[in-house]
C-alpha cells in the first residue's frame, strides 16, 4: 500500500468555481499519490465533472491552486495539463475511427522528420506501449473496427503515449461488457505498479470499493471527506453521498379492476414492432420496458403520434385514435414528457416561462394575440406548483439544474390537463430527492384518474410506480408482470429472455 | 435580476463600445446630427430595412435566406411589366406582397418538407429567380415606372420632411415586432427555431411555421421591391443583386442568432440604420466610397465575434 507521507503526483487545494453565479465547487481539497486509484463519488450535480474538469485544465478554477509534483502549476487549457502529465478520459471517447490505433495514440505528437510523419517509428513506439499495458491489440488496427472495450484500453494507451502521471477517468465502464470490465481492472492494476496516479470517476459504487484505495466524497460542491476505500462500505458510501436520508414512500394502492380503458392499442406493426397488444386503464400505471431496440419506444412514440403504426389500431376512452402529429394527440388529452431532455424537451434559447407554457399558449391567447402577462401568471402558478427552484421566470432554462428542468417539462404537460399520459425516462440523471418527488406526483395524477404509461430501462423506478409491467423483447410482448410479480429480478429476466 | 442584467451589458460590452465611438465620430462630422441628414439615413435604409426584418423570421425559425435580392429583382420585374399593362398601384402593391410571399413559401416548402439545406435551397432559388428576371425582361430594363411616384413623396414634420418610404419601414418593423412577440405564431417560431425536435412534441406544426417564416421573409421582399420601384422607378435583371447580404448583416449586427430562435427585429432594424450611418459617415467625410465596405465588413465581424464569445461564456 501507499505510504502517506509520499508527495501526492496532483494535489488541488481550496478549489472553488461558480457558474453564472451559482457555485460548483466551494473550497474543494482533493490529491492523488503516485501508484494510487482514488475515487471520486458523488450525485448528479456534487461537482465532480466541475473538479474533473479542473485537473483537465478545461476549466480554470475562481480560487485555489494546483500542484503537480509540489510545484505550483496553472493549465491554461486541456493541452496544458496533458503536458504536464494530466490525462483525462472522457465518457465520451475522443479517437478518430477512421485512422489507426498508432495514428491515434500519436495524434498532435506524431514523431516526424520535418513535415513528414515517420510512420515506422510511429508503429514501433505504439506497439512498445501497447506491449507494456499487455493489450493484444495490434497497432495497424483501424479504431472504427475495434469493440467499445478495447477503445477503452486504446484510450488509456493514448494517455501514456503522452508521458502521463495522473490519469483520470470518468465513467469509463459505462459502455463496457463484464469480462471487457475485468480487462479495465487488471490494466489499471498495472499502471498502479507503474506509479501512475488514477482519479476514478463512477457511479458503481461496487466497483469503486473493488478497486479504489481511497474514496472521496462531494455534495453539493463540497468535500464531505476521504476515506480509506476498505473502511467504508456501500451503506455509508451511499449515506455520505445523500447526506440525509430520502423516505421512499410505499407505492400507493390504487383500484383498478373496474376502471375503463383508457388507451390500447391491438396488433401494433412497425419495422421494429411486430403485434403488440396494450391497454392502460384509468388510473392505472402501466410500465413498459425492454432492452434497447425491443420497440417500446417506438410503441410511445406511435401513441403520441409522432411515429407511425404501420398496421393496428389504437382507442382512446373507448373512441378510435390515429394521430398523425402531437398536435392531434395533444387535442385529444394525450400528453408524452420526452425522455431525453436536451434533445427533445427543452427549447434552450428560451427562457421558464416560455419553455414552460409551450404546449398550453391557447390559455393565454386574446384573439389573434398573445396575452403575456397570463403567459407569466400560467408559468408562476405551474412553477410554484411543481415547486421549480428558480431565481426568476426570466431565467434560461439551461440555467436550472437536470431536476428542475425535468420539473418544467413535467408542468408543461400536466398543466395541458391530460387524460393520458406517457413518461419517457422520467428520472434519468435525475437526483434522489427530486426522483421521489416526481414519483409520488406521478401517483397523485394516477390517483386523480389519469392513465399513465410509463416508459422506462430503470427496474427501479418501475418496481416502484408500476402497477402492472409489459416488457418487450424483440417487438413482442415478452411477458406481462401483475402486481405482486414486479420485481428487479423478474423484469431483467423477461427483458433478456433468461428462463422464459 | 440586476446582476443578470449587469452581466447581460457586460457581455455586450465591445458592441457598446462601438456604437459610442459611432456615436462621436458623427458629434464630431459637422452637419451630421441634422433632421436632413438623419431623415435621409432612415430613408436610404429603409429598403434593406424592410429586407432585414423579413429576413429575421427566416433567421429566428433557424432558416436562411439568400433569395431575398433575387425575390425582389423578379417582383419589381413583374410590377414593373404590369404596371405598363395599365394596372392600378393598390392592386399592384397586393400583387408584389403576394408574389413575394409565393416566391418565399417555396424556399420554405423545400426546407421544411425535403429537408434540404436552407443555405442550398435559398442558393438554388437566387439562381432560378434572377434566371427568371432576365428570361421576363428579356435582357430588357424596363424604365420609367411612375405608377408608385406617391411614394416617393413624404410627410412634413415641422421643417423635415420624412419620406413615406421611411414610414413604410417603421410601420413594417413594428408590425413584425408585434407578430414576433405577441402573437402564439411568433412563440412558436422561437421555439422551432431554438430547438425544432422538442417544438414538434410540443404539439406546434414545425413545418408550416418553417414554410410562413419563408413566406414573410419572401413577402419583405416584395415590399422592397415597390419601395426600391417608387425611388429608382426602374426594373434591370439585376435589381436588388446583394441586397440579402445587407439584410442578413443588418440582423447579425443587430444580434439576431443565426443559430435561430434568439434576437429581435427591433435589433435588426438597428442594425441596419447603424450600417447605414456608417456609410452616410464616410461619404459625408470625403473618404473614397471604397472604404464603405472596408469598415462595413470589420464592424459586422467585431459584433459576430463579441456574440459568439458571449455565447461562448454563456455555456460554462
Amino acid at each position: 500500500m501507499t505510504s502517506v507521507r509520499l508527495l501526492p503526483r496532483v494535489a488541488l487545494h481550496e478549489i472553488s468555481k461558480a457558474f453564472a453565479g451559482a457555485p460548483a465547487l466551494r473550497g474543494v481539497d482533493f490529491d492523488v499519490l503516485p501508484g494510487e486509484i482514488h475515487a471520486l463519488c458523488g450525485e448528479n450535480g456534487a461537482g465532480k465533472s466541475t473538479l474533473m474538469n479542473v485537473l483537465g485544465g478545461v476549466i480554470r478554477p475562481d480560487h485555489g491552486k494546483i500542484e503537480i509534483d509540489g510545484r505550483d502549476v496553472i493549465f491554461r487549457g486541456p493541452a496544458d495539463a496533458l503536458e504536464q502529465g494530466v490525462a483525462v478520459i472522457h465518457q465520451e471517447l475522443s479517437l478518430v475511427p477512421c485512422l489507426t490505433v498508432a495514428e491515434n495514440l500519436y495524434l498532435g505528437h506524431e514523431p516526424r522528420l520535418g513535415p513528414w510523419i515517420r510512420r515506422n517509428v510511429m508503429f514501433r513506439k505504439a506497439d512498445a506501449i501497447l506491449e507494456r499495458l499487455g493489450f493484444k491489440v495490434s497497432s495497424r488496427a483501424k479504431v472504427a473496427n475495434l469493440p467499445i472495450g478495447t477503445r477503452q484500453l486504446v484510450e488509456i494507451a493514448k494517455a501514456l503515449s503522452w508521458a502521463a502521471k495522473v490519469l483520470v477517468l470518468d465513467e469509463p465502464t459505462a459502455a463496457l461488457s463484464r469480462a471487457e470490465v475485468e480487462r479495465l481492472f487488471e490494466a489499471l492494476a498495472d499502471l498502479k505498479k507503474q506509479h501512475i496516479a488514477i482519479v476514478y470517476i463512477s457511479h458503481h459504487l461496487d466497483e469503486v470499493n473493488e478497486i479504489a484505495d481511497r474514496v472521496t466524497v462531494l455534495r453539493d460542491g463540497r468535500r464531505v471527506g476521504t476515506w480509506l476505500a476498505r473502511d467504508l462500505g456501500t451503506d455509508r458510501l451511499i449515506q455520505q453521498m445523500l447526506g440525509q436520508e430520502v423516505a421512499i414512500a410505499e407505492k400507493s394502492m390504487r383500484p383498478q379492476e373496474e376502471s375503463s380503458i383508457c388507451w390500447r392499442v391491438t396488433e401494433a406493426r412497425t419495422d421494429t414492432l411486430n403485434g403488440v397488444d396494450l391497454s392502460v386503464r384509468t388510473g392505472e400505471i402501466v410500465g413498459l420496458t425492454g432492452l434497447a431496440g425491443a420497440g417500446h419506444e417506438q410503441l410511445a412514440s406511435c401513441a403520441f403520434g409522432s411515429e407511425h403504426l404501420t398496421s393496428g389500431r389504437m382507442g382512446l376512452l373507448g373512441e378510435p385514435y390515429q394521430p398523425n402529429h402531437p398536435r392531434h394527440a395533444i387535442t385529444r388529452g394525450v400528453a408524452s414528457v420526452p425522455g431525453d431532455r436536451r434533445r427533445s424537451g427543452l427549447i434552450p434559447t428560451l427562457d421558464i416561462a416560455d419553455n414552460l407554457t409551450l404546449s398550453i399558449l391557447d390559455q393565454a391567447q386574446r384573439r389573434f394575440f398573445l396575452d403575456r402577462t397570463a403567459m407569466r401568471t400560467l408559468a408562476k402558478r405551474w412553477c410554484d406548483t411543481f415547486e421549480v427552484a428558480r431565481k426568476s421566470l426570466t431565467q434560461g432554462i439551461l440555467t436550472l439544474s437536470g431536476g428542475n428542468q425535468q420539473k418544467v417539462l413535467m408542468a408543461r404537460w400536466v398543466a395541458t390537463s391530460p387524460k393520458f399520459l406517457i413518461l419517457n425516462d422520467p428520472t434519468r440523471g435525475i437526483d434522489v430527492k427530486t426522483r421521489e418527488s416526481i414519483h409520488q406526483r406521478v401517483e397523485a395524477l394516477a390517483e386523480a384518474g389519469l392513465g399513465v404509461l410509463l416508459v422506462t430501462s430503470d427496474t427501479q423506478e418501475l418496481v416502484r410506480l408500476a402497477d402492472r409491467v409489459v416488457v418487450l423483447r424483440e417487438g413482442r410482448v415478452a411477458a406481462e408482470l401483475g402486481r405482486l410479480g414486479i420485481s428487479e429480478e423478474t423484469i431483467v429476466a423477461a427483458m433478456i429472455g433468461a428462463g422464459a | 435580476m440586476n446582476r443578470q442584467m449587469a452581466q447581460k451589458l457586460a457581455a455586450r460590452l465591445p458592441q457598446i463600445l462601438l456604437a459610442v465611438v459611432a456615436l462621436v465620430l458623427m458629434a464630431r462630422t459637422d452637419r451630421f446630427f441634422t433632421p436632413t441628414t438623419l431623415g435621409s439615413i432612415l430613408k436610404l435604409a429603409s429598403i434593406v430595412g424592410v429586407l432585414a426584418a423579413g429576413q429575421t423570421f427566416a433567421l429566428i425559425g433557424g432558416g436562411f435566406d439568400l433569395s431575398q435580392g433575387a425575390a425582389l429583382g423578379l417582383v419589381a420585374a413583374a410590377t414593373a411589366w404590369l404596371s405598363t399593362q395599365g394596372v392600378p398601384a393598390p392592386a399592384l402593391v397586393v400583387f408584389a406582397l403576394g408574389l413575394g410571399a409565393f416566391l418565399g413559401s417555396i424556399n420554405g416548402v423545400f426546407v421544411a418538407t425535403a429537408r434540404t439545406n436552407a443555405f442550398v435551397t435559398t442558393l438554388s432559388t437566387l439562381l432560378i429567380f434572377r434566371g427568371t428576371t432576365f428570361a421576363l425582361l428579356n435582357g430588357h430594363p424596363i424604365a420609367n415606372v411612375r405608377v408608385f411616384r406617391l411614394l416617393d413623396e413624404g410627410l412634413t414634420l415641422g421643417t423635415t420632411l420624412v419620406a413615406w418610404r421611411s414610414v413604410v419601414f417603421l410601420s413594417f418593423v413594428g408590425i413584425a415586432w408585434v407578430i414576433l412577440r405577441r402573437t402564439v405564431f411568433g412563440q412558436h417560431l422561437y421555439a422551432t427555431g431554438g430547438n425544432a425536435e422538442a417544438a414538434r412534441l410540443a404539439g406546434i406544426r414545425t413545418s408550416y411555421v418553417k414554410v410562413a417564416s419563408f413566406a414573410l421573409s419572401g413577402m419583405s421582399a416584395g415590399l422592397a421591391a415597390v419601395l426600391l420601384l417608387s425611388w429608382v422607378r426602374l426594373a434591370k435583371p439585376d435589381t436588388g443583386t446583394g441586397y440579402e447580404l445587407d439584410a442578413i448583416a443588418a440582423c447579425v449586427v443587430g444580434g439576431v442568432s443565426l443559430q435561430g430562435g434568439a434576437g429581435s427585429v427591433i435589433g435588426a432594424a438597428f442594425g441596419c440604420l447603424l450600417l447605414q450611418s456608417l456609410g452616410t459617415l464616410i461619404t459625408m467625410s470625403r473618404f473614397p466610397d471604397e472604404y464603405r465596405n472596408l469598415v462595413t465588413g470589420a464592424v459586422i465581424l467585431t459584433f459576430a465575434a463579441t456574440d459568439a464569445l458571449a455565447r461562448r461564456s454563456d455555456r460554462r
